[in-house]
């Protein structure tokens, strides 16, 4: 008796609970113990991490401008005496998730976003481990051991949102591999490459192109191997160019911005990490060392291998590849070191985390190692019960009823048995990795009407500046980013004239993007704003030029209204590349809904 | 006795009330989670008179602080002697511990604490040497390590 009558009872039995409110219902309750914490505690207040101040100063700026002065938030004026605002590499401005901050705050949008991603993960992994012929249960328990694995708890920790896009990795190699035959599937993928990186990707987006190529990689050496006619064969790698260029139309409003911060003004990374094999392995199964995914999930997946099965080969090998990437700098020869030589991977640093890939692909062969486990000892059971009843000659005389009964009976029995497998699988890892009870107990910002000015302010809790329309001075970036040494954090106006006696400044409006004043001068003078120059300002009058890093412009004798704008060409090129893109994506929504939910 | 006809009717009717009672249970425990983080958010955030960092109200909240100016210089400096952004960055780490403790001995919010000491500085009040705080920040200078 083969393993085919039990795969057939499986299939049968999963259609019917193959449902996506049911799968809901279980996200539901993983939420509800994963982020236990972050739902009770205040919705408005935030983590002690300064990262996450960090964070939400931005976001607050941004979602400032949008809402307040209905200006695209190019400009953060709030942070640094002004520093580029999208073209921040972190910006999450424009990632879709963004919604949720401007519907419902800066703080209560973050946690938010968090559950949605934690959603996506979800089932992002559930359906790319079912495309790999894992049963409901095994997919299930993969999509919440890589949703709440300890480095989403870190990163919610640290107020690292931003890196919960990772989240969308599934679903990226999800719609990647159905695009090898299908090349709309692609699409998908690009959309979540797209939002990758709108929500400040710095580490989301590199991982998982590198993820996608090297499935690509492994699809063309395996149809090569089979003898594949030549199209088939370079099949994935055209659809990871395909996926390249989507990406770029999608992501043109963000990307166009970035390059004009990235080229020629590298991130710092001046550390050289590694380490060894076994903390490599350790760092994954012992709570607290950063990566816990389980013991018990990395060891069924990798005692999996003893079942000689494709897909699950496919998924061990691949995570083999990103795990030997986590070693780091261990040696000259390590992996790692060839991936740095790259440009954008020279600017990453920590490596341990192609953990997060690493998880993925080992909740792929997770998934499939618990269905095939399950399988056999379906098979084993209903021979078992078959022996018992000495049935096993008279089986093909027995009528459909007993033959079903005796398949069905085991296999539901089996699959009550993969339930409490899966939740002995996935139950140490939210148990572990939920968020703190004390997590979210920090004062968020207070909302003070004023005008705005700028502040010596403190980096450290830079939330509590940007909603008293007050600007933080001191602050730190990634980039590093030009900062005046002439910014002032006690000056009676914002705009002066750099020699008092040339005449007299009068303010008339200030926006986070423009500043408006009135110039009465007995001769050509030059006038000075509080804030960190950038080529991207214009004024209607007068010549724009940094004076030491500050904002000035050259103005004649006599009046004049001056409006000193941000206008960045280069993000309204994007803007219209993305609206396009997205016009000619959605000519056919329904159609695309239809499909999604036809399964 | 129950015919083949009225068991399929029966069977159809259990899968339409479960297509039904499946979505609205997963949809309302859901709402049981996100309904009460929404509504808090759109109840947006707390306001804070502009009136309430007037001088009386905030001089000795930034006098708490300011006291303790010297002392975070001299130590932000001693961390990175050479560095002046990171002696300026550590020593907006201490002064960062300083107002959260302030901010608990005047039971006071820690942005209150914060802006009452942005305005003590703007307004140039004195600090504990007779002298207005220093307004000017290092330039950026993100260190490598």
């Amino acid at each position: 008796m083969s393993l085919l009558p039990a795969i057939r009872a499986r299939l049968t039995i999963e259609r019917r609970f193959d449902n996506f409110f049911l799968r809901l219902f279980v996200y539901t309750f993983v939420a509800s113990v994963y982020a236990k914490s972050m739902i009770a505690n205040s919705a408005l207040a935030l983590t002690h991490g300064f990262d996450d101040h960090y964070f939400v100063a931005h976001e607050l700026s941004a979602r400032i401008s949008i809402l307040r002065f209905l200006e695209a938030p190019l400009w953060n004026p709030f942070y640094c005496g002004g520093v580029v605002e999208l073209a921040n590499p972190q910006d999450v401005s424009t990632a879709p998730d963004f919604v949720l901050r401007l519907l419902f705050g800066v703080a209560a949008g973050r946690k938010l976003a968090v559950l949605l991603f934690l959603f996506i993960g979800m089932e992002g992994m559930y359906r790319l481990a079912r495309r790999h012929g894992s049963g409901i249960v095994g997919a299930l328990t993969a999509g919440v051991c890589f949703s709440t694995f300890e480095w989403f708890s870190n990163a919610v920790f640290a107020g690292w949102i931003n890196m919960c896009a990772f989240s969308l990795l599934p679903f990226a190699v999800y719609f990647f591999e159905r695009g090898f035959d299908r090349r709309r599937w692609l699409w998908g993928s690009a959309v979540a490459i797209a939002w990758m990186l709108a929500a400040g990707g710095t580490y989301s987006v590199p991982f998982t192109v590198l993820a996608l190529a090297f499935v690509a990689l492994y699809e063309v050496i395996v149809r090569a191997w089979q003898g594949r006619p030549f199209r088939r064969i370079f099949s994935p790698a055209l659809a990871l160019v395909l996926v390249g260029v989507y990406s770029v139309l999608l992501g043109a409003m963000r990307l166009l911005p970035l390059f004009g911060t990235v080229v020629g003004n590298p991130r710092l990374v001046g550390e050289h990490p590694s380490q060894t094999l076994v903390k490599a392995f350790n760092v994954l199964m012992i709570p607290d060392a950063g990566m816990y995914v389980g013991s018990l999930f990395v060891f069924v997946a990798i005692v999996g291998v003893l079942f000689r099965d494709r897909a699950l080969n496919r998924a061990l090998i691949l995570a083999a590849v990103f795990f030997s990437l986590t070693l780091g700098e261990l040696e000259p020869t390590a992996p790692y070191m060839f991936l740095k030589r790259l440009p954008i991977y020279s600017q990453l640093r920590a490596p341990d985390r192609y953990d997060i890939v690493v998880v993925l692909f080992l909740g792929l062969a997770g998934a499939r190692a618990i269905t095939l486990a399950g399988d056999v000892l379906a098979t084993i059971v209903a021979r078992l019960l078959m022996s018992f009843l000495g049935a096993i000659r008279r089986y093909q005389r027995l009528g459909k009823p007993a033959r079903t009964a005796l398949v069905f009976v085991p296999v539901a029995l089996t699959i009550c048995v993969s339930i409490l497998a899966g939740f002995r699988v996935a139950g140490p890892t939210v148990a572990h990795n939920h968020f703190a009870d004390q997590l979210f107990a920090f004062d968020g910002p207070e909302r003070v009407a004023r005008e705005f000015h700028q502040g010596r302010g403190n980096r450290w809790d830079a939330h509590v500046f940007p909603e008293a329309n007050r600007g933080s001075l001191q602050c730190f970036e990634e980039t590093k980013f030009a900062q005046s040494p002439l910014l002032r954090g006690d000056l009676e106006h914002e705009t002066y004239l750099l020699e008092d006696e040339a005449g007299h400044i009068e303010e008339l409006g200030w926006t986070p993007h423009s500043i408006r004043f009135r110039a009465q001068l007995a001769r050509p003078a030059t006038v000075l704003v509080n804030q960190n120059f950038a080529p991207q300002f214009g004024a209607n009058v007068g010549t724009v030029h940094s004076h030491d890093g500050l904002l000035a412009v050259d103005l004649p004798a006599g009046t004049s209204e001056v409006t000193l704008r941000y206008r960045d060409w280069k993000f309204i090129f994007g803007a219209i590349v993305t609206f396009a893109t997205i016009a000619f994506l959605l000519r056919r929504p329904l159609a695309w809904t239809r499909d999604w939910f036809k399964r | 006795m129950v015919d083949a006809a009225q068991k399929k009717l029966l069977v159809g009717r259990v899968r339409t009330a479960l297509g039904f009672i499946v979505p609205l249970a997963s949809l309302t425990y859901l709402s049981g989670l996100v309904v009460p983080i929404a509504l808090a958010g759109w109840r947006d955030l707390p306001s804070t008179s502009a009136r309430a960092f007037s001088e009386e109200n905030c001089r000795p909240i930034f006098d708490a602080i300011a006291a303790h100016e010297a002392k975070n210089r001299q130590e932000g400096k001693s961390g990175f002697p050479d560095e002046p952004w990171s002696a300026d960055d550590h020593r907006a780490a201490f002064e960062r511990d300083v107002v959260r403790g302030v901010a608990a001995d005047h039971h006071v919010t820690l942005p209150t604490a914060y802006l009452c000491f942005d305005e003590g500085i703007r307004r140039r009040w004195p600090g504990a040497n007779g002298q207005p705080l220093d307004a000017k920040v290092a330039p950026l200078d993100p260190r490598r390590r």
